[in-house]
């Protein structure tokens, strides 16, 4: 397993030599393109608490972290290495499982959500899961989990509430999370879970996690995907994207009248 | 007058009510929504006058956009109607097995947009259908990726769509050829035309009116395209084939309204403009029999 930044693209050297695709990429769907960024983006916050919170007064600009930019290098850096699939245009999260099973493909930047399709389809593949090397400890991000709501003027208020509790009991909770294989956002509820979403349990347990960026942003990114795609096609520089998610985010803050734009 | 008499004109409210609830309310709402800040930020909407318009040329990608479906209008356009005229004209001969060539040219009009953009999809696919035959036939150099090519990818597109509405195009082609009088066309071969000179100046001057309502709805159709865009490529890779209706579609995914609608009206204006044009020019060149 890559500890390492370098470590990760010497094997894919070495992957490629071997005739595999070292990373897959679903460039057609092309919202597994923004995994990358929106995982590797715990990195940042971890050593800068307080960035998302500058991000949301508009007190700095993605473009304005080079890190960030930094981030989008390495991803295009991918391509141009030439450790992306060919004709990732037509690539989709559905081929990259099959690729990622079969072994015509060693890796797919995305999340463990993947993992119960892919063992429905294929329950013997060698698959496991390891966070993108940017530091020797390097950190994940986690797509934050949802919340059940009840509408408090509905007729049927404490049907709801009893369902809400329900839904909350440790045994429907453990039944659940048996079924579905991902990490509980509960404390004190176990479950047995796939082999990849267990790899990265210590890693989430040990605190190196943040949700992904998207999430915390105070307005909708937009059409990230979009300007990822433009990265991997050469349409556009790593800064330029910057500039765009940027710009995406201005536009909807303007339009949510946020305080500092 | 004496239909007035026959037909009550109440009968035409019922109508009237549809189009005026499900057409003509909608557009001017839209004209109306699209001065105000209605987004899925706000509690509540304001009027603001032309401010979406202005941020709308600030932004300036709507250009792009509009440059695209221009091109595609164009393309379909001429292709469309390029390629349905040529069919009728093959069809009308007493070439064999013509009903059955008709039905077939026809019938992908009434398939689903969607269906025929899933099966462009296999045809296009880097080990797809198109690419096998070009390298069978010895033309393995001029393969792509016909949708993940940023420079070929809206020509693909419209390939799609003049396959889908040829037929279409062909049929009203067909119907104008079958009304235009025998005795003119055996005039013109007793005076001795060939059949490219009775097609330049006898058909196709009474194919006038055919002729302008097909361009009329292939432009219509073509400058206000979706589904097909959507089914192939979203408007992607980047936005290499972002056209207007799929600009929109994203800026109201990203809760946009005001804004979106505002790119609809700027659309719609497009639209008007460029039809009614088209519509002046071509009604001057159609013959009265």
């Amino acid at each position: 397993m890559p500890r390492t930044y370098d470590e990760l693209l010497a094997d894919a050297e070495k992957i490629k030599a071997a005739g595999i695709t070292p990373f897959y990429e679903a460039g057609k769907d092309g919202w597994p393109l923004q995994v990358f960024t929106f995982s590797g983006f715990a990195n940042l916050l971890a050593k800068q608490p307080d960035l998302m919170d500058k991000i949301n007064a508009h007190q700095t600009t993605f473009d304005q972290i080079p890190e960030f930019v930094d981030m989008l290098q390495k991803q295009a850096d991918l391509v141009k290495k030439g450790y992306a699939n060919k004709n990732l245009f037509s690539g989709t999260y559905d081929l990259s499982l099959d690729e990622l099973a079969t072994g015509k493909s060693a890796m797919v930047i995305n999340a463990d959500w993947a993992l119960p399709t892919l063992l429905a389809k294929y329950p013997d593949a060698p698959v496991g899961m390891f966070p993108q090397p940017f530091e020797a400890d390097s950190y994940v991000g986690i797509s934050d989990p949802q919340a059940a709501f009840a509408f408090k003027n509905s007729k049927n208020v404490e049907q709801a509430k009893d369902l809400l509790a329900y839904i909350a009991e440790p045994e429907t909770l453990k039944t659940y999370y048996d079924a579905a294989k991902t990490m509980p956002s509960w404390l004190g509820v176990e479950a047995a879970l796939n082999g990849g979403t267990a790899d990265l349990q210590p890693v989430v347990e040990a605190g190196r996690a943040a949700p992904f960026f998207n999430g915390l942003t105070a307005v909708s990114v937009g059409d990230y995907t979009k300007e990822l795609q433009a990265l991997y096609g050469g349409d556009k520089t790593a800064a330029e994207v910057a500039k765009a998610l940027q710009k995406n985010i201005d536009t909807a803050a303007k339009a949510a009248g946020l305080a500092g734009w | 007058m004496h239909i007035k008499k026959m037909y009550p004109l109440w009968l035409l409210l019922p109508v009237l009510a549809v189009y005026g609830a499900l057409y003509i309310y909608p557009t001017l709402s839209g004209f109306y929504y699209s001065l105000t800040d209605w987004n899925i930020y706000k509690e509540s909407i304001r009027f603001v006058g032309l401010q979406q318009y202005r941020d709308l040329l600030a932004a300036g990608d709507l250009v792009n956009a509009v440059r695209h479906t221009l091109v595609y209008a164009a393309i379909v356009t001429v292709f469309q109607n390029g390629l349905g005229l040529g069919l009728a004209l093959i069809l009308t001969t007493r070439v064999p097995g013509r009903n059955a060539f008709r039905t077939v040219f026809f019938l992908p009009c009434v398939l689903s947009t969607l269906v025929i953009g899933y099966v462009f999809s296999a045809i296009y696919r880097p080990e797809g259908i198109l690419n096998e035959l070009l390298r069978f036939v010895g033309l393995g150099f001029a393969t792509t990726d016909w949708l993940g090519n940023a420079d070929v990818a809206l020509y693909a597109i419209s390939v799609a769509n003049v396959w889908q509405y040829a037929g279409f195009a062909m049929a009203i082609y067909i119907a104008g050829i079958l009304v235009i009088p025998k005795e003119l066309i055996e005039a013109s071969i007793i005076d001795g035309s060939g059949y490219l000179k009775r097609v330049r100046y006898v058909i196709f001057p009474l194919l006038a009116p055919s002729f302008t309502i097909n361009v009329i709805l292939s432009l219509i159709g073509s400058l206000k395209v979706f589904e097909i865009v959507f089914a192939l490529t979203s408007g992607g890779p980047g936005d290499a084939t972002e056209v207007v209706n799929t600009y929109i579609f994203d800026r109201f995914s990203d809760g946009l309204y005001a804004y979106g609608t505002a790119a609809n009206v700027c659309l719609f204006l497009v639209i008007a403009v460029i039809s009614f044009y088209a519509l002046h020019l071509l009604r001057r060149r159609e013959v009265q029999l």
